[in-house]
């Protein structure tokens, strides 16, 4: 116990000092504690909206296999695009839960060679590729493979062959058979508007058993049937893991509430600059290519990005707008920040506004007739300003969350495997 | 369980306490760090870009006049030495490389999409086929402005004949590599003169922060291409087992470079790290982190050494049981290289943030 009383002298004298006060010296530990389990609270609120909505999605897409016509083919679409809304904003409990980005492949990989699924237009797609000897292997229209030497019998299309058998098969990320964009290219197949307006134009047709187009209608239905299935089952796994006891959420708690807190930091600075600002915005700008776009079949990435972006303030300002309508709020690392410094705060709150500011800019544009694959065309110097403002905003927000980060002292925390605070004894040593 | 919680917060918030306090006593001389990283190594390396990418450019625009099968290989040459020249800075990434997205026209890889091969076969054969003046660059994407389609160009398997008999190949190679000789000189001309600002240890906003934004950056380029180098060019490449090893997804693979390229990487930041006045290995040593900066120098050496020791290219030590083994060990090499080197900012209060990379 004296011991314990002559280290928070240090750390008080710490804090009086020229290094910033710690976020635990200023805070009571269980206001921290607080914010963190607010922090779970969301998540699981986010991932069981987002459990709602696929089973929603998975109800029209047995409407659209059983009664294929264009108007069960635009519900099973508008099921989609109602899906991502909530799974969007949950990627901001990706990075920093090890649990969350370990499972995330499953569901919302990407980019994909669609080419491994089913039909494609060789002219503008190609046929083969350096990387992927299954590039263009179609296994809606082959149920039976064999590829580098291997045989893969997919005589019956099932949600084990999906996941344990095709998914990433032969180590090749881009080899997505599950989630959200295969199901995404099987109802709006390959869009061939290139950098002009338009998405994919996949008929109702292709799965109607009884006027078939596009060839194996029927195992056509029995892939998307399969992936909407596993993607409702993947969804269950996730709400389970944030429930009570749940694996996420224990092994969030079980942290020491400094990395707890970092979790949450790490989560918005590494969604916000190197995936949504580098990977999905900024790069298809500067290759100018439609297939660099998140959701490139549907046209649906100015939404994307944008839920994608409100994830990162919902988990800042600590509340989420479910999709019945309600608001969930309660204690927040904003609040925290502005205790200890509140014009920092202020800045982070306006940057993440303006985010969403650059992301509706987005969304209008689209409206307009300019989505994401028009912006990003070479020569449209106004529709690449409109990308880059929100790439720009961005990167504004992940410097402002480095200061946070720094100025709550939790930016020594390594969150995977933490030697400062699992292994205390070698930081003094230092 | 809490109290050990409480008690782990504490002794973290003393250890950088004490971090504070030796710096009180040794402060760090960053400008002077800055100033010499500067000039000994930042601009003799792009200074040897702008030259070898000169070299380049004239060789292939000569070339090209005659196209003759005899001496293809002085253009292949001049590639290569063009080419590693940007293997010994492509750990910076920042400054004026990040001007108008100058690194990824340099270098777009990975390339996961065959977006190189896609645009540059539109760029040879489509509409506007021919036409490679600097309004094609300015619209161009970057897939097809730097190394990566001059590589296809030059060492595909059908290279010298498409060049012989193609009606734009030469020209766009010869458009290609004119315009790296452009890049690599603006490059060298703006850290001639931008630097002298930079090397102050005032921030952007005016302030003035223990460790200055431009050292930061060079800790940046020295730390975080470590774990680009172990995952995207080896650990990709190696797979799960030699069985699972595919060439195709190694950087340079087609000009055979693949390993010369790993080899400029780490002199390149073995000499950021060992060589300014101070170096960074002196000033861990000033604040008391003897025995990290033994570690890092030692795991530099021993990194370098394994890969001096396999024997290349990289197609061949693939098939090999032993040279395989061998860029496995590199590999974890690196990996606790890039531990020792994160472990080590605290000594120095260095916070990197967030890298691009981290979304990955």
């Amino acid at each position: 116990m004296p011991f314990n009383r002559t280290l928070m002298s240090l750390s008080l004298a710490c804090m009086l000092g020229s290094t910033p006060a710690m976020a635990a010296g200023t805070d009571t530990p269980m206001d921290s504690q607080a914010i963190v389990t607010h922090y779970a609270d969301l998540a699981l609120a986010t991932y069981s909206d987002a459990l709602t909505s696929a089973r929603a999605l998975h109800s029209a897409i047995e409407q659209l296999i059983s009664t294929p016509s264009e108007q069960t083919l635009q519900s099973a679409r508008m099921a989609w695009i109602a899906a991502r809304v909530p799974y969007q904003q949950s990627e901001a409990f990706r990075f920093g839960n090890s649990l969350v980005d370990d499972w995330e492949g499953r569901v919302n990989a990407w980019p994909l060679d669609e080419g491994l699924i089913d039909y494609v237009a060789s002219d503008s797609y190609g046929e083969e590729s350096d990387e992927n000897p299954f590039y263009s292997a179609n296994i809606i229209a082959n149920p039976s493979l064999k590829i580098g030497g291997r045989t893969l019998d997919a005589s019956t299309i099932t949600p084990k062959l999906l996941s344990a058998s095709l998914h990433e098969i032969d180590g090749v990320e881009s080899n997505v058979a599950t989630g959200y964009h295969a199901i995404e290219f099987l109802l709006w197949g390959q869009d061939l508007h290139g950098m002009t307006l338009g998405a994919g134009e996949r008929p109702a047709t292709d799965y109607d058993t009884g006027n078939c187009t596009g060839g194996n209608c029927d195992r056509r239905g029995d892939y998307l049937r399969a992936a909407s299935a596993l993607l409702v089952q993947d969804l269950e796994e996730m709400v389970a893991n944030w429930q009570a006891e749940g694996a996420a959420r224990s092994e969030l708690t079980a942290k020491p509430v400094t990395e707890g807190l970092a979790t949450i930091t790490t989560g918005m600075g590494s969604l916000a600059y190197g995936e949504l600002a580098g990977e999905r915005t900024k790069l298809g700008l500067m290759l100018h290519d439609p297939e660099e776009e998140h959701d490139c079949f549907s046209d649906n990435t100015h939404w994307s990005h944008f839920y994608d972006a409100k994830g990162i303030q919902n988990v800042y300002l600590g509340q989420y707008s479910r999709i019945d309508g309600s608001l969930m709020q309660g204690p927040s690392l904003a609040a925290l920040v502005a205790s200890v410094d509140p014009e920092l705060d202020k800045r982070l709150r306006l940057q993440l506004d303006q985010t969403q500011l650059a992301a509706q800019l987005m969304v209008d544009s689209a409206a307009a007739g300019e989505p994401y694959d028009v912006m990003i065309a070479p020569g449209n110097s106004a529709g690449g300003a409109r990308i880059q403002a929100f790439v720009d905003a961005l990167i504004a927000q992940t410097r402002t969350t480095e200061e946070v980060i720094s100025r709550l002292e939790l930016g020594q925390v390594n969150v995977e495997g933490s030697d400062s605070l699992d292994n205390p004894a070698a930081v003094p040593a230092q | 369980m809490h109290s050990f919680t409480r008690l782990a917060q504490l002794l973290a918030g003393s250890g950088l306490l004490l971090a504070g306090l030796s710096q009180a006593a040794a402060p760090i001389d960053w400008e002077a760090f800055n100033a010499s990283t500067i000039s000994g190594h930042i601009q003799p390396r792009y200074q040897q870009l702008a030259h070898q990418s000169q070299t380049l450019a004239e060789t292939t625009a000569h070339w090209c006049n005659a196209r003759s099968s005899d001496d293809f290989n002085q253009v292949q040459q001049a590639f290569e030495n063009s080419l590693q020249a940007w293997q010994g800075i492509q750990h910076v990434q920042f400054g004026p490389v990040q001007l108008l997205m100058r690194n990824y026209g340099i270098q777009f890889w990975p390339d996961r999409k065959g977006i190189t091969g896609r645009q540059l076969q539109a760029a040879l054969n489509g509409p506007d086929a021919g036409q490679y003046d600097d309004a094609f660059f300015h619209q161009a994407s970057i897939s097809i402005k730097g190394f990566p389609a001059l590589e296809r160009l030059l060492y595909s398997t059908d290279a010298l004949s498409q060049l012989q008999r193609h009606p734009h190949a030469c020209a766009l190679a010869t458009a290609i590599s004119t315009r790296l000789a452009q890049t690599g000189q603006e490059l060298a001309t703006e850290w001639q003169t931008l630097a002298l600002d930079d090397q102050r240890s005032e921030n952007d906003d005016g302030t003035t922060a223990s460790v200055p934004d431009l050292s930061l950056n060079l800790l940046r380029a020295l730390v975080q291409p470590v774990e680009v180098i172990r995952d995207s060019k080896l650990e990709a490449v190696l797979g799960e087992d030699q069985t699972g090893a595919r060439l195709q997804r190694a950087e340079n693979w087609r000009s055979g470079q693949s390993l010369a390229s790993i080899a400029s990487n780490l002199e390149a930041l073995q000499d950021l790290y060992a060589g300014g006045e101070p170096s960074l290995d002196r000033i861990l040593r000033t604040q008391g982190a003897t025995a990290q900066a033994d570690q890092i120098g030692a795991l530099f050496t021993q990194a370098r050494a394994q890969l001096a020791a396999v024997a290349g290219p990289l197609a061949v030590a693939l098939e090999n049981a032993d040279s395989y083994g061998q860029l496995r060990a590199l590999s974890a090499t690196l990996k606790s290289l890039d531990e020792a080197l994160y472990d080590a900012m605290p000594a120095i209060d260095a916070q990197l943030g967030f890298n691009s990379r981290d979304g990955d």
